[in-house]
């Protein structure tokens, strides 16, 4: 068995002292970063909050990473994406991200694919990934991402972000309500967001902890409740999520 | 015109439904924020310019793009969402 084998269930002496910290807490153990180790997580946009997720991911060893994005790195998006620098300006943002991933982290499998996410593709972009991060900065391709995830019953783990506001939940699923659930899908604002990097940084390393929890078993899971924070005035509020019976995409599944 | 007005938690610290009167979306908020003052600040950008994380629904239809001007008959539920799109 190599370090490289994600399939192989062991740890190397390397793994066992690179994720020892994590490895400590109680619970987790060799188990828990085996599962990491197992695992297939799509993070869908590497932006402001695909940024430091891929990152967080990647030193946690999450045997492997698709990063999925499009676009190619703006000045504009330096005040926040975190994995892209002054000199990757103009590059594609997969490249830049998978570059310093590899960096970050060489013994794990990264995929970077650059492309749009789109109703026709997500089915085969989903594939094995057991778990997806949405880090997107639309609410369409959510949807898209959302609708797909629910037919495989893979769990997404939603982020979004704005000014100095971010919220967060873990979607299951079968379990819990889904995006759709929550809001319709006929939403029409689509302008550039304000954002400060910090607010996406917040939110992300939520964001990975829902992930290490939901893939090791550990702990319990933002599920049927949205975490919304308003880092204006340091306001945490918890708000109940409802499954809707309705509900066009998992209306089904009850 | 009566109509219902269910808001976000974000905007009145739970989610509240109250009665509201007035014929536009416009009116029925300016009467909600009669009983909530703070929410002002959290769904307008400026006087008459919602903030982008609004999205607002009379009876399960968007509003947009009248929104504000958008009609209000007696009995109308109007919805008050709040989300972030942005990552
Ligand atoms: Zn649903």
């Amino acid at each position: 068995m190599t370090d490289n084998d994600r399939t192989c269930v062991g740890l190397s002496e390397d793994e066992l002292l690179r994720y020892g910290r994590q490895i400590m807490t109680p619970g987790f153990g060799e188990e828990g970063q085996k599962r990491l180790k197992q695992a297939h997580v799509l993070i869908a946009g590497v932006g402001g909050l695909g940024s430091p997720v891929a990152i967080y991911l990647a030193t946690a060893g999450i045997g492997r990473l698709t990063i999925i994005d499009f676009d190619s790195v703006d000045l504009s998006n330096l005040n926040r994406q975190i994995l892209h620098w002054e000199d990757d300006v103009g590059r594609r943002k997969v490249d830049s991200a998978g570059q310093k991933l590899t960096k970050i982290n060489s013994r794990i499998d990264i995929h970077p694919l650059s492309l749009k996410i789109t109703g026709e593709n997500i089915q085969d972009l989903l594939g094995d990934v057991d778990l997806v991060m949405d880090c997107m900065d639309n609410m369409d391709t959510r949807f898209l991402i959302n609708e797909a995830c629910v037919k495989k019953g893979i769990p997404m783990i939603h982020g979004g972000v704005r000014e100095m506001l971010g919220e967060i939940t873990t979607l299951v699923p079968g379990k819990t309500p889904c995006l759709e659930c929550l809001l319709p899908r006929d939403l029409s604002k689509k302008e550039t967001f304000p954002i400060f990097g910090a607010t996406a940084a917040m939110i992300a390393s939520l964001q990975v902890l829902e992930a290490i929890k939901l893939l090791s078993g550990v702990g319990a899971l933002l599920t049927d409740r949205m975490l919304f924070i308003d880092n204006s005035n340091l306001e945490f509020m918890m708000i109940d999520l409802q499954k809707k019976p309705e509900c066009r995409v998992c209306g089904g599944l009850l | 015109m009566s109509a219902t007005i269910t808001l976000h938690p974000y905007i009145t610290g739970a989610e509240i439904q109250l009665e509201v009167n007035g014929s536009t979306v416009g009116d029925c908020i300016a009467d909600a924020i009669k009983t909530y003052p703070a929410m002002e600040g959290k769904i307008f950008a400026k006087p008459g310019k919602l903030k982008g994380y609004v999205e607002i629904y009379v009876n399960g239809n968007p509003t947009v793009p009248k929104e504000l001007d958008y009609p209000v008959n007696d009995g109308d539920h109007i919805n008050l969402l709040v989300y972030l799109a942005g990552g």
